[in-house]
Order: C-alpha cells, then sequence, then structure tokens
C-alpha cells in the first residue's frame, strides 16, 4: 500500500541461542500519521517487535530474522545505524538508562550530535524538541534531579530530536506514578495530532489506549490473535481474558449486562442501560451517599496494644532539611490488608520505611508489637516487619533462586532445618521449584518479583511490607503476586501493607485504604469510602477506577467493580420488575 | 580537600576551561621548581589574587590548611634539623638558627640545632604543598564537570568516546549510588549487620553489594546500549559537543601569561638560578 | 625532571602493553562497539560510586573504587578493564575529593591501567590468590611511586599501609566477584528446564 510507512509480513524471528521464536509470523501494516497500540503479556514479543522496527533486531540483538521488513521504503537490516535512527525513534520503559548528558539539554543533544550536525544544527534542534515536550526551563537540570515523568519526558525528546517520521515507544509509562502517566500519554496525543508523528505504542494501561490508538494489535507468544479498532478488539472480552489483557471495566461492565452494543466510556454505559446520561462530569464530583457513612475506622491517635504497627505523632525531615512527614498518625491491625495511596512525594514509602527501623522518626514513636521500636536495629525489626523493595534486583542478592530464599532466614538465625522445609514450601507457592538452581537474573521481571516478596515471606515476619508490587508487570502477573498476598494474609495470618497506584488493585484487594499528602494522613477507610469523596481524591491527585464514576453517576453509589455494578442492575431490573407484576 | 564547583560568573569561571587548566598547570610546575622561599611567596600571593578574582570560598579549606600548617610546620623543623642544602643564595647554609631545645634547660640544652639552610628550605617545601593545594581548589571551584570532561574530550587524537564515557559516566554515579543504598537497606532489612564484624567479615558482607551491582550495571549496560544504538552512535565521525569554547581576550590574556611564566622560570632556573634557595 | 620520568614511565607502559598484547591475541580483539563502550561507561560510574563506599580497616577506611577496573579485566578481557581502571579511578578521584588528580592524569590512567592488566594476566596463568598479592604490588608502585618523587619518601612511607590493604581489597572484591559472576551465569537458563 502506498502510504504505508510500516510494513512487516511474516516476519519471525529468534533470538541467538534460543530455539523459540520470538516473533512467530508477524504481518502489520502501519499508516503514516496513525497511532497503532501493542498490547500483550511479557513475553509476548512485543519488544522484539519494536526492536525489529528500528533496526536493532537483527542488527544488535543477535538473532535471525526472516520475513519482510519495510520501514519508510528501507529495509532496516540492511540499512546503517544513522539512516534508520533519523526515521524511527525508540523510547522504552526505564527512565535512567536513556538519558546519557550531564544535562537535559546534553542528553536531547546526544542525537542531533550523533549525526554528525554542526553546532547550530544541533542547537536548532535540541531547542525545538524541549520545547515540543514543555521541557523549558529544565535545559541545565542534571537528571537526577528529574521526576520519573520529566525523564521519560526528556528520553522522548532526545529521541524526537532526530525528527524520525515514526516513534516506537515500549511500555513507557510502566516506571511512572499516575502523574507521569499523564504526561507521558499526553506527549503521546501532541505526537499523533499535532506533530504529525506515526507512533506504534506498547503498552498495559488499557484505558488510556481506548481513545489513543487508531488500532490495536494483541499479541500472544509472537503471534497476534487479536487486531482492530480499539472498539472492534476490546468489545472481543474472552479473547482479551484468554490472551492475558485486562480487560477495560467499562466494557467488562457492559459484557455482563448483556448490552447490546460494547460501551466504552461511562456515557455510553448509561446509555446501554437505559439511563440519561447526565453530565457526568458533575454526577463524579458530587459526594455519594457512602460519603455520609465515612468515620475513622480506626482510632489512631493513642498506643493501641492490638496494633501490630503503628505510627504516633511521627515526624521525619530529611537531613538535606525536607520535611517528609508531618504528624502521621496510623496505627494497623493484625490480619489488615492496607493500601497506601497518594502522590509521588506525599511521604507513603518514608513512612512504611518506619515501620522496619530505616528510618527514625525525628519526633513521635514508632511501634511494633505493642513496643517501641526507639533503640531497635532494623536487623531485629526484620523478624517481625519485612520490607520489600520495589525494584526486585536491588533485593536479589545470591546465586541461585534456592540461596535467596535461605539468605534471610540463615542470617536471623533461624533453625537450619525449618528453614529448608519453608523454602521447600514456598518455592512451590510461588512455582519456582523447578527453577531452584536458576539464577535469578535469568527469570523473568515478574518471577524476581516474586522471588523478592518470597525471599522475605522466608524470614516469617507478621507484617508485610510491599512498596509498588506491580510495577512493570502485566496484568496476569500483577493478579498473582497479589493472590499471593492475599493468601498469606488469610492462611497466614499475616499482616500485609502495599503502597500503591494502581487503583484498580486497591478496589480488588485493601480491605482499607489509607491516602496521604504532603507528609499527612488526609484519609483512612475501606475503598469504597475513600473513593466516595471526590474532594480527598483530587487533594491527593488519586483517579478512581471508571466503574466508580459510572456507578456513581448511575445510582449516587460507588461500586468498586464490575461484577458488582451489574449484581446491581440486575438487582434493580428485578426489582422494578417486580414492581411492575404486581 | 577539594572544594565543590560552584556556578558563577566571576572572570576565571568564564575562562575556557584549557586556559584554566594551563594556569593551574603553570602554577604546579613552578612551585615544584622553585625553591627559594621568597619566590614561592610571591607565587602563593599571585595564586590567592587569582582565588579573589573568581571568588573563592576560603573558609571552606581552613581546616585542611590548619591540618597543613601543622604538617609544614614539623617539616621545617624536620629539614632545618637534618638537611643541608646546597645553595645559591646563602653564605652559610650550615649556620645555626636556633636550636629545638634552647639552652637555657638545664642538662639537655643546648640541642637539635636548626640550621639556616635547611629551615629555609622546609619553608619552600611548605609552601609548596600549600600553593599546589590552593591551586587545585580554585580550579575544582571554577570548572565543572562538563567543562573537565570537554578538556579531556578536546586533546588532540583522543577519540570522542573518551569524552562520551566521561561525561555519561559522571551522570550515571549517583544513579549507581540510590542502587547501592537500596542493596544495603535491602541487606539490612535480611538480618545482615554492617557495623558488626571483623575486618574480613565486613568485606565480606559488601561483597554481597558488590556482586549484584555488577550484576545489575551489566543489565543496564545493555538497555543503555541498545538506547545509544537507537540515536545513531557511532554512526558518524564527526561528534560535536555542544558549547563551544571561543577565546575571548582574557582567556588569552591568562593563557599566554600563565605558559609565557611557565618557560620562563624554567629558562631562568636554568641558566641563572633564579628562583633557587 | 619528574615529568620526564612520567613520559618514560608511559612508554614502558605501552611497551608493556604491546608485548602483552602479542601474548594474549585473542583477548586483545576487543570490538569497541556499542556494547562495550557502555560497558565501560556504567562500570567507570560504578568505581566513581564505589568511592563512596568505606568500608572502616585496619589504618584506614577503603573505598571500593579500583574493585571496578578489576573486575571489568577478569569478566571482559584486559582492555576493557585497563579503560575501566582508568576512567573509573579518575572518576572517583575526582568525586571523593582527592586534590592531587589533575596534574597527575596520566600517570595515575596509566597506573591503574597496567595493574589491573598484570593482575588478570596472573590470574590466568596461576591462580587469584597470587594475582591479588601482584596487583598490589604493582598499584603501590605504581601510584606511590610519583608521589615519592614529587614530594618526598617520607610521605610515601606514611601512605603505604593503606594503600597496600586498599589494593588488596579491591582485588579481591573484584576478582572474587567476577568468579562468581561468571560461575551464576553458567547456571542453566529457565529455557532449558522447561
Amino acid at each position: 500500500m502506498a502510504s504505508d510507512i510500516i510494513s512487516l509480513k511474516d516476519v519471525t524471528f529468534s533470538y541467538k541461542g534460543s530455539k523459540r521464536r520470538a516473533l512467530d509470523g508477524i504481518t502489520l501494516n502501519v499508516k503514516q500519521g496513525e497511532c497503532v497500540a501493542i498490547l500483550g503479556p511479557t513475553g509476548a514479543g512485543k519488544s522484539t517487535l519494536a526492536c525489529v522496527m528500528n533496526g536493532t533486531a537483527p542488527r544488535f540483538m543477535d538473532g535471525s530474522l526472516a520475513g519482510d521488513v519495510t520501514v519508510d521504503g528501507m529495509v532496516p537490516a540492511k540499512v546503517g545505524t544513522a539512516q534508520m535512527a533519523s526515521r524511527v525513534g525508540l523510547v522504552f520503559g526505564d527512565p535512567d538508562t536513556q538519558l546519557f548528558g550531564m544535562t537535559v539539554e546534553e542528553d536531547v543533544a546526544f542525537g542531533p550530535a550523533n549525526l554528525g550536525l554542526g553546532y547550530e544544527g544541533i542547537m536548532e534542534r535540541v531547542s525545538k524538541s524541549i520545547g515540543d515536550m514543555r521541557l523549558s526551563g529544565l535545559e541545565r537540570r542534571a537528571p537526577h534531579r528529574l521526576s520519573g515523568g520529566q525523564k521519560q519526558a526528556t528520553a522522548i525528546a532526545g529521541v524526537y530530536a532526530m525528527l524520525p517520521k515514526i516513534m516506537v515507544l515500549d511500555e513507557p509509562t510502566s516506571m511512572l506514578d499516575p502523574e507521569g502517566k499523564a504526561r507521558v500519554f499526553g506527549i503521546v496525543r501532541m505526537l499523533k495530532e499535532q506533530l504529525g508523528v506515526t507512533v506504534v505504542l506498547i503498552e498495559q494501561e488499557v484505558d488510556d489506549i481506548l481513545n489513543l490508538a487508531d488500532r490495536v494489535f494483541v499479541m500472544r507468544s509472537g503471534k497476534f490473535v487479536l487486531s482492530g479498532t480499539p472498539r472492534e478488539v476490546f468489545g472481543r472480552v474472552e479473547e482479551l481474558r484468554q490472551a492475558g489483557v485486562r480487560v477495560p471495566q467499562i466494557v467488562e461492565f457492559g459484557t455482563l449486562v448483556g448490552a447490546t452494543e460494547t460501551p466504552f466510556s461511562i456515557e455510553e454505559a448509561m446509555l446501554a442501560v437505559g439511563s440519561e446520561p447526565t453530565t457526568v462530569g458533575d454526577a463524579t464530583k458530587a459526594p455519594s451517599r457512602a460519603a455520609h457513612e465515612v468515620h475513622k475506622v480506626h482510632d489512631a491517635g493513642n498506643a493501641q496494644d492490638d496494633a501490630v504497627v503503628q505510627a504516633l505523632n511521627v515526624e521525619f525531615t530529611y537531613p538535606g532539611g525536607a520535611r517528609a512527614l508531618d504528624g502521621v498518625n496510623l496505627a494497623v491491625g493484625r490480619g489488615d490488608f492496607v493500601a497506601i495511596v497518594g502522590q509521588n512525594g506525599a511521604g507513603k514509602t518514608t513512612l512504611t520505611r518506619h515501620f522496619n527501623g530505616l528510618l527514625r522518626p525525628s519526633s513521635g514513636d514508632i511501634r511494633v508489637l505493642g513496643r517501641s521500636a526507639q533503640g531497635v536495629p532494623t536487623i531485629e525489626l526484620c523478624r517481625h516487619v519485612g520490607y520489600v523493595f520495589q525494584n526486585p534486583d536491588e533485593q536479589l542478592f545470591c546465586t541461585s533462586v534456592q540461596e535467596e530464599l535461605k539468605f534471610g532466614p540463615t542470617n536471623i538465625g533461624a533453625d537450619p532445618h525449618v528453614t529448608s522445609q519453608r523454602v521447600e514450601e514456598i518455592l512451590g507457592d510461588i512455582g519456582l521449584t523447578r527453577y531452584r538452581e536458576v539464577w535469578p537474573k535469568y527469570l523473568t521481571k515478574g518471577e524476581r518479583q516474586r522471588l523478592a516478596l518470597a525471599s522475605v515471606v522466608a524470614m516469617d515476619p507478621d507484617v508485610l511490607i510491599v512498596d509498588e508490587p506491580t510495577t512493570g508487570l502485566d496484568w496476569v502477573e500483577s493478579l498473582q503476586i497479589l493472590d499471593y498476598l492475599e493468601r498469606l494474609r488469610n492462611e497466614r495470618k499475616k499482616t500485609i501493607i502495599i503502597i500503591t497506584h494502581d487503583m484498580n488493585i486497591v478496589s480488588l484487594y485493601a480491605r482499607r485504604v489509607v491516602v496521604m499528602a504532603k507528609g499527612r494522613v488526609v484519609g483512612d477507610g475501606t475503598a469504597r469510602e475513600i473513593f466516595s469523596q471526590p474532594d480527598l481524591m483530587e487533594l491527593a491527585c488519586l483517579r478512581r477506577p471508571p466503574i466508580a464514576d459510572l456507578s456513581q453517576a448511575l445510582w449516587g453509589e460507588v461500586l468498586l467493580t464490575p461484577a458488582e455494578a451489574a449484581a446491581r442492575l440486575l438487582a434493580a431490573k428485578s426489582q422494578a420488575a417486580g414492581v411492575c407484576s404486581e | 580537600m577539594i572544594v565543590e564547583y560552584e556556578s558563577k560568573s566571576s572572570a576565571v569561571h568564564r575562562l575556557d576551561p584549557r586556559v584554566k587548566f594551563a594556569w593551574m598547570l603553570a602554577a604546579i610546575v613552578i612551585s615544584v621548581m622553585w625553591t627559594h622561599p621568597v619566590y614561592l611567596i610571591a607565587l602563593a600571593l599571585a595564586v590567592v589574587g587569582f582565588g579573589l578574582l573568581a571568588g573563592f570560598p576560603w573558609s571552606k579549606i581552613r581546616g585542611v590548611l590548619s591540618f597543613m600548617i601543622i604538617v609544614t610546620a614539623i617539616i621545617t623543623l624536620v629539614q632545618g634539623a637534618t638537611y643541608v642544602p646546597k645553595t645559591v643564595t646563602l653564605d652559610e647554609p650550615a649556620r645555626v638558627l636556633f636550636h629545638l631545645i634552647p639552652g637555657w634547660i638545664p642538662g639537655v640544652g643546648p640541642a637539635c640545632p636548626i640550621r639556616v639552610g635547611g629551615f629555609l628550605y622546609g619553608i619552600g617545601m611548605a609552601l609548596k604543598v600549600v600553593t599546589v593545594l590552593v591551586v587545585v581548589a580554585i580550579f575544582g571551584f571554577t570548572t565543572s564537570p562538563s567543562e573537565i570532561v570537554q578538556i579531556i574530550a578536546r586533546v588532540p587524537f583522543m577519540p570522542y568516546q573518551v569524552g562520551f564515557v566521561m561525561s555519561t559516566a559522571w551522570k550515571f554515579v549517583p544513579v549507581v549510588q540510590m542502587q547501592m543504598r537500596t542493596l544495603m537497606d535491602a541487606h539490612r532489612s535480611k538480618g545482615v549487620d554492617f557495623e558488626q564484624g571483623t575486618f574480613a567479615e565486613k568485606i565480606r558482607k559488601t561483597s554481597g553489594i558488590v556482586l549484584p551491582l555488577f550484576a545489575n550495571s551489566l543489565s543496564m549496560a545493555d538497555t543503555m546500549a541498545l538506547a545509544m544504538e537507537s540515536r545513531a552512535f557511532g554512526s558518524s565521525r564527526k561528534f560535536t559537543f555542544i558549547r563551544p569554547y571561543r577565546m575571548e581576550p582574557f582567556d588569552w590574556v591568562v593563557l599566554i601569561g600563565s605558559l609565557g611564566a611557565m618557560v620562563a622560570s624554567i629558562v631562568l632556573l636554568a641558566l641563572f638560578r633564579l628562583g633557587a634557595l | 625532571m619528574s615529568y620526564a620520568l612520567a613520559l618514560g614511565y608511559l612508554v614502558l607502559m605501552w611497551f608493556l602493553g604491546s608485548i602483552l598484547s602479542k601474548q594474549y591475541p585473542v583477548e586483545h580483539r576487543v570490538a569497541w562497539d556499542t556494547r562495550t563502550i557502555a560497558r565501560v561507561t556504567i562500570l567507570a560510574a560504578v568505581a566513581g560510586a564505589g568511592a563512596m563506599i568505606k568500608i572502616p580497616g585496619p589504618a584506614t577506611t577503603i573505598a571500593l573504587d579500583a574493585a571496578a577496573g578489576y573486575f571489568a579485566a577478569s569478566f571482559f578481557g584486559w582492555p576493557v578493564g585497563a579503560t575501566v581502571a582508568a576512567i573509573g579511578c579518575f572518576l572517583a578521584n575526582a568525586l571523593g575529593g582527592f586534590a592531587s588528580w589533575l596534574p597527575m592524569v596520566p600517570i595515575y590512567l596509566a597506573a591503574m591501567a597496567l595493574t589491573v592488566t598484570i593482575a588478570v594476566f596472573v590470574a590466568k596463568k596461576v591462580n587469584i590468590v597470587v594475582a591479588i598479592i601482584v596487583g598490589t604490588i604493582v598499584n603501590t608502585i605504581t601510584c606511590l611511586g610519583p608521589w615519592a618523587l614529587m614530594i618526598g619518601t617520607p610521605l610515601m612511607i606514611a601512605l603505604l599501609p593503606s594503600q597496600i590493604i586498599g589494593s588488596a581489597v579491591n582485588a579481591l572484591v573484584g576478582l572474587s566477584v567476577a568468579e562468581a559472576l561468571k560461575a551464576a551465569q553458567n547456571r542453566k537458563r529457565p529455557e532449558s528446564i522447561d
């Protein structure tokens, strides 16, 4: 086709040393100016596809490529890096390893400098790119002083400065908080609508893709299993589930209530159930019924003997002078599943690091299992409070899975026999028994995350604090980790505290939600109660899941899952039917 | 020991980094060569003048300086007691200036004679050390990391990749430091005590951090390499570093002045023993 | 005069380097492609960051800056190792505030490069322990030697114990971690188990 800027026909690719086909017969045609989204679980081959498009596979990635690949009229494998780089830009999820310069300016200049442009040419491109990506004012800033969203924006600016016609973005928002995600999606929209760039977006955030992409492809095991417009693809709920992709909540709701036309937005859903779509904006802003029933679940101001961990009037200031915690009172009871939510910088991580002694309060007290943690070193507290960090690679130290699980218990002096038994059990629980001798680096990210969590569970602490359990994971992997946490809570009576930005996870698993903003606890209740307070949500810069907005608009009440909403609707209908039949 | 770079716009800060380097080099060479205290004092004053021009925060090196003064006093006395140099300016280098243990102490004194030659030589040495310290500190204060990278990158025949490696490695240091801190926290959270233990044990524990750090570095390097390739790294022989430096009049003045002084002092020392004790 | 010595020193090292590369032609054929440069960069950053890890020990605190150079030499061959050692230690000193790095640049670079190269050479031929000893000796001589010439022997003797211990620890950590990682890499991959 004449206007196809990317054309792949029957493309297969295998990495060197692997018999498995990473790409297995991919045929894809993208028109100039289109925005194409590619979804799929980890390991589907999405990143490999991205590398094939910009020529780094097979040239850089060591493997064998078969099939026809034409990008902007050229065959990437046969053409040099400079040629491809000025046509196809590639941005991926890790904000740190894609930035090279000592300052934002230097980094954006990297691409043009590689192309051999002179000083004037480079600076022209740099200013244009920085301006377009709204990074003006940050030119001389060092990368480690930028927020995640700013870093990704810089990475995109750096690639854009090569003036490519096509931009491939490989899970650009996976490491970002909601603010960063919004920023990146805004940039994608701008690239598509204002700058006329063809965009290939690989993502897990299905809700945002709906309104952004012209076409959607779902990948699994190196093949496309679904393709079409967003409406066409997201309507096929069962196939999406099988492919391991999360179904947008509104769509799921529509399927459950048997809507004739799959709804994609709240307005469409309301129409589908026969309601007048009120101005959705008003409906979502009005406080709902549940708001009146909100009450503080726990009286956190005094020491509670039955609390597993407790913060009493905790204040904390970083050595540099930044005030991170401003009088926090929080008590967590045994067997609770608490989600701490809030913007980056609200103090969530700072607070949880007090519970195992990594940080000590400037004033106030931290109590663990009824006793003050003051003076008790982390190596003691870790027997009771386990802490799982966000990045699994920063807490896996050993050269085999088994060793890793033994590490914690051995250090705290657990009985070796008991430890061996526990390790066997845990290996089974997380499904890594056959991998016991494998070097953790060789596992997938999801497996490493499970391992990191398990290595802390192996110490058998009473409380498990997990910082961002689902970052960078696909939906199935996210559910696996959270199911494991819920099993620990339910079967082993552990107390679970998670820090997360994912409101879907919060709706499904958290029994209690603690909202933090600017170093204080500003909200504390069930997910339902919290989502019913729009002022609170706004203060903490949180966005509730679409189903909550929908149920609010329909019935003035916040519901958490599509199933709940469907049940509510059917109940209302049968009630109405019952009334009519009398 | 070094004072950190601060971004200011003094006349010295605005110099081309290569000129600053030349100045520093000249000052160091001259201070190494000269041994006569009077000359060295003059040099020291010139350096201090430069520092004042740059707005150097003298208070920051007060600690180091006072330490150095004590050390230099010791050197001076030691040299005075032990060393009689070949001298061109002094008539009697072995003349005794004073005794360390003065005459009025019964029984022992006078003892430990401090001789002129050695004493002055010692003062000279002390001045050398202090001058070099201050010169390097001023350089570090006025030259930003990217300027330092520029100096190295612009050495003739230096492949541009070297400049890239230095500047990018500099950028990654905070990233690696963050990883290190988290790795240590993660170890602590699993019961590893870094404070306790013999030296050997501490090394072993620290190796526990080094291993994952290096392993992660390799993965980071691979991702980074992909990003570099995607931005056409290595495709062109020409690589322009942004912010080229143009030589202003003041640059030339300092450059020629410094190099000229250096050459002149070498020549004058060789021919006329100027600057030698 | 000391600069003449420095020059002679560099020449000597270049000479030794060419001999060594003839000995090990396979290893010295390192492809300076993007991946290698990326690795050098990150490992140099690790060396720089390593300057901040300080282990308290007898006589002094030790910084783990040179370890990255030893690691790189063992893992990727001596040319990569030498480059990492040179650039990494330079960075480490710059960040650690060690004042004299500037004028000593060429001497120091060559010193570290040579140390690491010889150490790895020995490690291959003999064994790790001897390599550590040899590396330490070479490091000490090459790094302290110029100091002795410039400022005086008493200072060098003062610095000797900390330098020796520091070199030894760095060599130990760098080389042993390299061996451990090589062993880890040889473990089975999940693919082959499934």
